[in-house]
């Protein structure tokens, strides 16, 4: 039984290490892309789909 | 407020909760494919799919158990996609796979890394929901389309097969051990 908890706290470092870094700028850019894309093309339904 | 006035509101509040999301959406993307690159790649593609498919997320719902079932449902294509084209039925290759640019800095790390991805994707998925991000058997078997019976069954088999691949050592270590334990009987005696 003492493994298995040394199991969930060897998870919990590699997944908090991750929650606890700022989030990477490639993602605001990317999000504010795709709100751009949005705004643009407000007129058709369809959002876009596809964006580098 | 005039249409796109409205639309730039809603467009703002979202993308703040999406923002707020993508810290646990890398720690699950990180956690489940074992490689931090491959992670953000993969949590893109969730932004990006997610953006064009906000119709179907239920406003009030919980947005990152939505973002999760999105990542996940992308991994579980792409990895069946990867078996199609390269059948590795025991993981052995995809076992190998596993950060290998940074193998030396930290053995112990990777040597769980590596137990990690040698577990069925979905005894995998199932640990990390529950033991690492912490949500409940029910939370978890939402994500996964699954019953919470079958997660917890999927929690404990992960957790057993997980104890096993770290309790054996590689063989060249097992040999190393078996000389070092003949010297200290030798010295003993």
């Amino acid at each position: 039984m003492e493994f298995q908890d040394s199991i969930g706290k060897e998870l919990r470092n590699i997944y908090d290490d991750v929650v606890a870094q700022p989030v990477p700028d490639r993602f605001l850019k990317l999000l504010n892309q795709l709100e751009t894309n949005v705004l643009s093309s407000s007129a058709t339904s369809d959002a876009p789909r596809k964006s580098e | 407020m005039t249409a796109s006035e409205e639309a730039h509101s809603e467009g703002q509040g979202l993308k703040a909760e999406l923002i707020s999301a993508i810290p646990s959406l890398r720690a699950f993307a990180v956690s489940i494919c074992g490689n931090s690159d491959r992670a953000d790649d993969l949590v893109q593609e969730t932004l990006v799919k997610a953006w064009g498919n906000l119709a179907s997320f239920s406003e009030g719902t919980n947005l990152t158990a939505w973002l999760f079932t999105i990542l996940r449902n992308i991994y579980y294509s792409e990895y069946r996609k990867r078996r199609r084209e390269a059948p590795d039925p025991d993981g052995v290759i995809a076992g190998r796979l596993v950060a290998p640019e940074s193998q030396h800095a930290h053995m112990d790390f990777l040597d769980f890394r590596d137990a990690m991805q040698k577990l069925p994707l979905d005894q995998r998925e199932a640990l990390i929901l529950v033991a690492a991000s912490g949500m409940s058997y029910e939370e978890a078997a939402e994500i996964c389309g699954c019953a919470p019976g079958t997660m917890k069954s999927r929690v404990n088999r992960a957790r057993n097969r997980l104890s096993e691949l770290m309790s054996a050592p590689p063989a060249a270590e097992r040999r190393e051990w078996a000389a070092a334990e003949q010297l200290s009987e030798v010295s003993r005696d």
